[in-house]
């Protein structure tokens, strides 16, 4: 049986009169281009002229650029441009002013086996390939590090030479009195968890077209987790006025954290565009897709904890490496994610946090939907290794530390809305967990894991979101959105929220969005704040508009503004529904008054703009925060290490579901993704700096037939600023999902898993090794803090 | 290497074209015919997104030469679509939520077609079996699986039992 | 990615198909399915001038009853082979073999038997793109003198990845090979070389046209094993397949097959004696993952998605689950 819950907060309803629409399983607006095909992806953009833009990598993990000579490349016919980083000044990216360390095109050294060299357009995909073979670069190879333990190794080669013993980030947290608490604990353990990398495999390989034009400026189509972002990192490094850099939009084949960078690629693009004045084509392979858009970060983690008698954390001290791969990226953000996530989960009165972002001769590593593998999965193994000690079940250890609406999190956000614990009972309940934890059963397990996630983070004057509505003569309406969707159903939010608020139906509301040109700015969809920021905008240009449309339907109905109601298209007086004048009318009589309806709404977070990741990591980080719980149920077949998940129960409170059918599809997205795949087999495997797997073949995500039963469980906490109380859907149960993973298979073998993914050969070499005691499953050396010189 | 001319019948139309030996299905049916509901998402029979229907059954058009399909009936997520409304599955898949990014989608649906054209009645196992060979990384499946469900329930006929 | 240039025949006779590979020997390639040798030409693995395709070959596209065989063309699809009722009715282990294969899509109208057969030996350091090599340097299969997976091995150690091949070896299957010269027959079992660089036991200028499975003179009970990380698109870990006919209590006749674990299928000769001629019993089981634990560690190298170590445990654990399925224990 299938089960999903929607339970609504029978006041609200009543406070609210009840929702047309919001609230409600509509099916998606844009569902129905994507199921004809019509659906225009980047790679399915035709424009005359074009040319295929094709880029030559660097073969090697780490070397240095002798010469380059693209001579013989040049003189192939049907070859337009060859660029090289001579082209680009050795432009340089970094998402912060401190961290720009990217050449757009390598000049001097290459970092890891992608990295980008040199690029080309040509009249097709195989005069650009044999451009590529023709380009003749001479390397001399230099050694490399491939993980965070020979990295910071003082005799390692430095692979960028300002940061010694190759430190890229270092995030210090340090709340309450660690030290001080630890000797008032009952219990302390000290355990350390290590993660393996993981990675997006979006079905839609990364791709990028643009188009130069006569007025200087360019337009560029690539699948973005935030068209304005992109626009400004291209003006910047491009050199062109903003206002002229237009990226527009176009169908996106999945984010997940992994379309949120700027990349080589689009500068690339826009370089060739440039040179040759026709539009060009970048279509990545699936192995550059893997290789050289981002990856996840392995990551070691050493968490010491400190509990009293009855399970309560009274200090934690943490300490974690992150393999960061040759370039910054956004590795401020990533590194201290991890623990922020944590903070928001559990209550922590007294937290250390030192976070080492570590570079390595490896593809970059990025934001994942779920970030930090090792820290998640170690704080909830180490938990259920502190209740057994203790002698307290999962679900209690975790009840007595959630936490609850009105706290302040260790590093000073206030979480207005929490529905944690809703979370953790509902799905305890559901999958009767405690009974199925005491009564094991061999090779079987249940586990739970729980988790929390931002919605938006400071991010300055591109933190908020504006909309504005016009109308149309027949009362249709369009709204106007900088909002992106990376396919989990942003435009279709937008719209939902903005029929609801205008009294019309979705088929009459349209949408523009995500267009750089057109669409006004929006933080993007990189830190789950799209519906809370965006959302809201939306909501707030359609109350704008519609009360303009009130004011003119007050003189024609003899009411006042305030009695009005818009429902079915017409407005009428509260009560009176057969009396009303349709909005049709109410628009046109606006336009003959001079007065057209333009709503106009805006939203910007009230969070810390103090806030920053390194130098001031304190301060409100997101104005609402979402919670999750996730059991899973497992089977292991205990003579290969195999493991088989059944049943799957997943809860969040989301706030609110705008579109409870389109919040459980990121419930269940997310647990295919965090706990089926990103724990059970998902994981990059490599051979000196090459990755071993960069194809579908040999990443094993999961299939359908891989796939557990999953329940679904909204829960709603009515956030006060969300609209309509909504904050976030998704990214908690990825979390989450991994961790109840993690657990449940250790608690099917008795055995504290502390290496992930449980791959079958790590899950069959834990039971032919297992400990007595409660002990993690492997020793691993320590994360330890480092001793860095200060940085002149 | 010379052109040579292929015949075959695409989404009921009889199309003759004279193609590199090396050009994929997949490439004939985006670059020569405009059918970009046709999909490359690995280019080496993974990721089931480059689905077409050839005689009625499910193939990976980016391993088939175009060549090799002389005198079949190519059928894409376009000439699926009828003039008035949606097949069955498409509209499963709108109203079971089992849309997202939309990449996978029409080889998932060409699939499932494939699936209750032969199995009207499928069983959930003949379902996965049958959608197996496509990925999805947005949706879990579990909407995917309800929609193909959905869409025969509605495709049986109840009076068959 | 970009097919390679090549040009492309496909003749309707096998005589035809014959001429040309007589003339062009390795400068042709057949083409039969393509779901391998098509990804391969996308990695510039290898550059055939010329395909030679097997579509419009009638007499290699078909399954034929004999009295004392079953025999299908080379270009026989695994979906019509999996939908035929006579190698359900004799060889269901054979039908589950196939089921495993890629995916639906896979096995209907691109995979073949002879494809299956004939799939090229994968290595992770091999089965990967012509810009991922190109740092790495060359390696035996690509006219190199080193193994990236072994280091200091004299021979590309690939792995024969074919879910029918144990199977197929452990029913004791046929091929025939034909050349311009006339056709010859060889055991499956001695189709492989061991040798992933030219792993196959066919001269230049044939082609594989047949495959015979002999009926059985009495009903077999048969098991396939496969291990992999997925339950679809995935090549086997390790697989292993075993066929035993049980008469009066006595163990008559009994088969063990591993693959996977190198390039060629092994089969495990020590295993079959000690288990034939005696009555079914609990140490077969052990013997026979002794036996495939054995074999596998001298044959496994670390060039798969799972590790050397593991896979050889694996060989033992599916040596074991096939006896015990086949022999009833």
């Amino acid at each position: 049986m299938r089960l999903s819950v929607h339970e609504r907060l029978e006041d609200l309803i009543l406070a609210e009169e009840g929702y047309t629409l919001v609230g409600k399983s509509i099916p998606r607006i844009d569902a129905r281009s994507k199921v004809t095909g019509e659906a225009v992806f980047t790679a399915d953009l035709e424009l005359p002229r074009m040319l295929a833009g094709k880029v030559l990598r660097s073969p090697y993990p780490h070397a240095r650029i002798v010469n380059i000579d693209t001579s013989r490349a040049k003189k192939l016919r049907g070859v337009y441009a060859v660029v090289t980083g001579q082209d680009t000044a050795g432009e340089k990216w970094g998402v912060f002013r401190y961290t720009r360390d990217q050449q757009l095109l390598c000049v001097d050294k290459v970092r890891y086996v992608g990295d980008e060299v040199a690029a080309v357009a040509a009249a097709n995909d195989d005069v650009a390939q044999e451009a590529l073979s023709l380009i003749q670069v001479e390397y001399e190879e230099l050694p490399g590090v491939f993980d965070c333990w020979s990295s910071i190794a003082p005799d390692a080669p430095l692979i960028h030479d300002e940061f010694p013993r190759n430190v890229n980030v270092e995030v210090k947290i340090d709340v309450g009195d660690v030290e001080a608490a630890f000797k008032k604990c009952a219990l302390v353990r000290e355990d350390t968890f290590v993660a393996e990398e993981d990675s997006y495999f979006m079905t839609e390989p990364y791709a990028v077209v643009a188009n130069s034009h006569a007025d200087g400026s360019v337009e560029v189509w690539m699948p973005n987790a935030s068209p304005h972002t992109k626009a400004k990192a291209l003006s910047n490094a491009l050199r062109i006025p903003l206002s002229k850099v237009n990226v527009r939009k176009i169908t996106i084949g999945g984010a997940f954290g992994g379309r949120s960078d700027v990349f080589p690629a689009e500068f690339i693009t826009c370089l060739l565009t440039l040179r040759t004045g026709r539009p060009v084509k970048l279509i990545y392979t699936r192995e550059e897709n893997s290789i050289a858009t981002r990856k996840g970060h392995a990551m070691i983690t050493t968490h010491k904890t400190g509990v009293d008698n009855e399970g309560r954390v009274l200090a934690r001290d943490t300490v974690s490496y992150l393999d960061g791969g040759a370039y910054s990226s956004t590795g401020p953000i990533a590194t201290s994610v991890p623990f922020l996530c944590h903070e928001q989960t559990y209550r922590l009165p007294n937290v250390r946090f030192t976070g080492y972002r570590i570079y390595t001769n490896k593809p970059i590593a990025g934001m994942i939907r779920i970030h930090g593998r090792s820290f998640a999965c170690g704080v909830d193994t180490q938990l259920d290794m502190i209740a057994e000690e203790l002698g307290i079940d999962p679900v209690t250890i975790r009840l007595r530390n959630a936490r609850q609406p009105g706290e302040t999190t260790p590093t000073g956000s206030h979480v207005a809305s929490c529905g944690l614990t809703e979370c953790i009972e509902k799905t305890a309940k559901e999958s009767n967990f405690l009974e199925k934890f005491k009564n094991h059963q061999p090779g079987r397990g249940i586990g739970m894991g729980i988790n929390s996630v931002q919605t938006g983070f400071p991010l300055g004057i591109r933190g908020g979101s504006q909309a504005f509505i016009k109308f149309h003569e027949d009362g249709g309406a369009t709204v106007n959105s900088g909002v992106v969707d990376n396919g989990q159903g942003n435009d279709h939010m937008l719209v939902q929220i903005a029929a609801e608020e205008l009294g019309l139906g979705v088929e009459d509301v349209r949408l523009i969005s995500a267009d750089t040109e057109i669409t006004a700015t929006d933080a993007g969809s990189y830190s789950m704040i799209s519906t809370f920021a965006g959302g809201n905008a939306v909501k707030r240009a359609a109350e704008d508009a519609k009360m303009q449309l009130f004011e003119i339907a007050s003189d024609i109905l003899e009411a006042d503004p305030s009695d009005l109601v818009a429902r079915d298209k017409k407005i009428f007086v509260k009560g009176a529904p057969d009396v009303g004048v349709s909005i049709a009318k109410v628009v046109r009589k606006g336009l003959i008054m001079g007065r057209p309806i333009m709503g106009k709404g805006a939203f910007n977070p009230d969070v810390d703009q103090r806030r920053e990741w390194i130098t001031n990591p304190k301060g409100q980080l997101s104005q609402a925060f979402s919670f999750g719980a996730t059991v899973t149920e497992v089977e292991v077949d205990t003579d290969t290490g195999m493991v088989k998940a059944e049943t799957v129960t997943c809860a969040q409170d989301c706030g609110f579901a705008v579109n409870p059918m389109i919040v459980e599809g990121q419930f269940e997205g997310g647990v295919a993704m965090g706990g089926q795949g990103g724990m059970l087999g998902e994981e990059h495997r490599w051979h000196k700096g090459y990755c071993l797997n960069p194809s579908m073949l040999e990443y094993k995500m999961p299939t359908i037939a891989d796939m557990p039963r999953i329940n679904s469980i909204i829960v709603e906490s009515i956030d006060p600023v969300g609209p309509y109380g909504a904050k976030e859907a998704g990214m908690s149960i990825a979390m989450s999902a991994a961790q109840a993973y993690c657990c449940a298979v250790g608690h099917a073998l008795g055995i504290y898993f502390n290496h992930y993914p449980l791959t079958s050969e790590r899950v069959l070499d834990a039971i032919e090794n297992k400990k007595e005691g409660i002990q993690t499953a492997w020793d691993f050396p320590p994360a330890r803090f480092i001793e860095l010189e200060k940085k002149e | 290497m010379k052109k040579q001319l292929v015949n075959m019948t695409v989404n009921g139309e009889e199309v003759e074209l004279a193609v590199y030996p090396n050009t994929t299905l997949l490439e004939m049916l985006r670059v020569e015919l405009g059918l970009m509901g046709v999909k490359e998402g690995c280019s080496e029979g993974v990721c089931g997104t480059c689905t077409v229907l050839l005689n009625g059954q499910p193939v990976r058009s980016c391993l088939t030469l175009a060549l090799e399909a002389e005198g079949s009936e190519i059928l894409t997520i376009e000439g699926l679509t009828p003039e008035d409304g949606l097949h069955p599955v498409q509209q499963a898949f709108i109203d079971r939520g089992a849309v997202q990014c939309g990449f996978c989608t029409p080889g998932m649906i060409l699939s499932s077609k494939a699936l209750l054209d032969r199995n009207p009645n499928p069983s959930e196992d003949d379902i996965k079996t049958a959608l197996s060979g496509s990925f999805c990384r947005c949706t879990g499946y579990t909407k995917i699986l309800d929609a193909v469900k959905a869409a025969a329930a509605a495709h049986v006929d109840p009076s068959d039992g | 990615m970009r097919l390679p240039a090549f040009d492309y025949q496909a003749p309707d006779k096998l005589d035809q198909a014959l001429k040309i590979k007589g003339e062009l020997g390795g400068n042709a390639s057949v083409l039969a399915g393509g779901t391998d040798i098509l990804v391969n030409l996308k990695h510039r693995l290898f550059s055939p001038a010329t395909l030679i395709s097997l579509k419009n070959i009638k007499e290699l596209r078909r399954i034929e009853s004999k009295p004392d065989s079953v025999v299908m063309g080379a270009a026989t699809t695994l979906a019509e082979m999996a939908d035929n009722a006579t190698l359900n009715e004799h060889f269901p282990v054979l039908i589950k073999a196939i089921r495993s294969i890629g995916a639906p899509g896979i096995q209907a109208f691109r995979g073949t038997l002879g494809g299956n057969i004939c799939l090229s030996p994968r290595c992770l350091f091999y089965n990967q793109s012509h810009f991922w090599r190109s740092g790495k340097g060359s390696c035996h299969r690509t006219g190199g003198k080193e193994c990236h997976a072994l280091e200091g091995s004299e021979s590309c150690q690939s792995i024969c990845s074919a879910d029918t091949v144990p199977v197929l070896v452990a029913l004791s299957a046929q091929l025939t090979l034909a050349g311009p010269g006339g056709t010859r027959l060889m055991a499956l079992s001695d189709f492989y070389t061991g040798k992933g660089e030219t792993p196959f036991n066919i001269l230049p200028e044939e082609i594989l046209t047949e495959v015979r499975i002999p009926l059985p003179w009495a009903p077999i009970s048969a098991s396939y094993q496969r291990l992999a990380m997925r339950a679809a698109v995935d090549f086997p870990l390790v697989n292993a397949a075993a066929v035993a006919i049980v008469d009066k209590g006595k163990v008559e006749l009994f088969r063990l097959v591993l693959s996977a674990v190198g390039p060629a299928p092994i089969v495990l000769k020590e295993a079959e004696a000690a288990i034939k001629g005696s009555a079914p019993s609990q140490e077969m089981i052990q013997t026979a993952g002794d036996a495939a634990f054995k074999a596998a560690e001298g044959s496994v190298v670390e060039n798969a998605s799972l590790s050397r170590q593991y896979r050889v445990k694996m060989a033992a654990a599916l040596a074991r689950r096939a006896v015990k399925e086949a022999l009833g224990l």
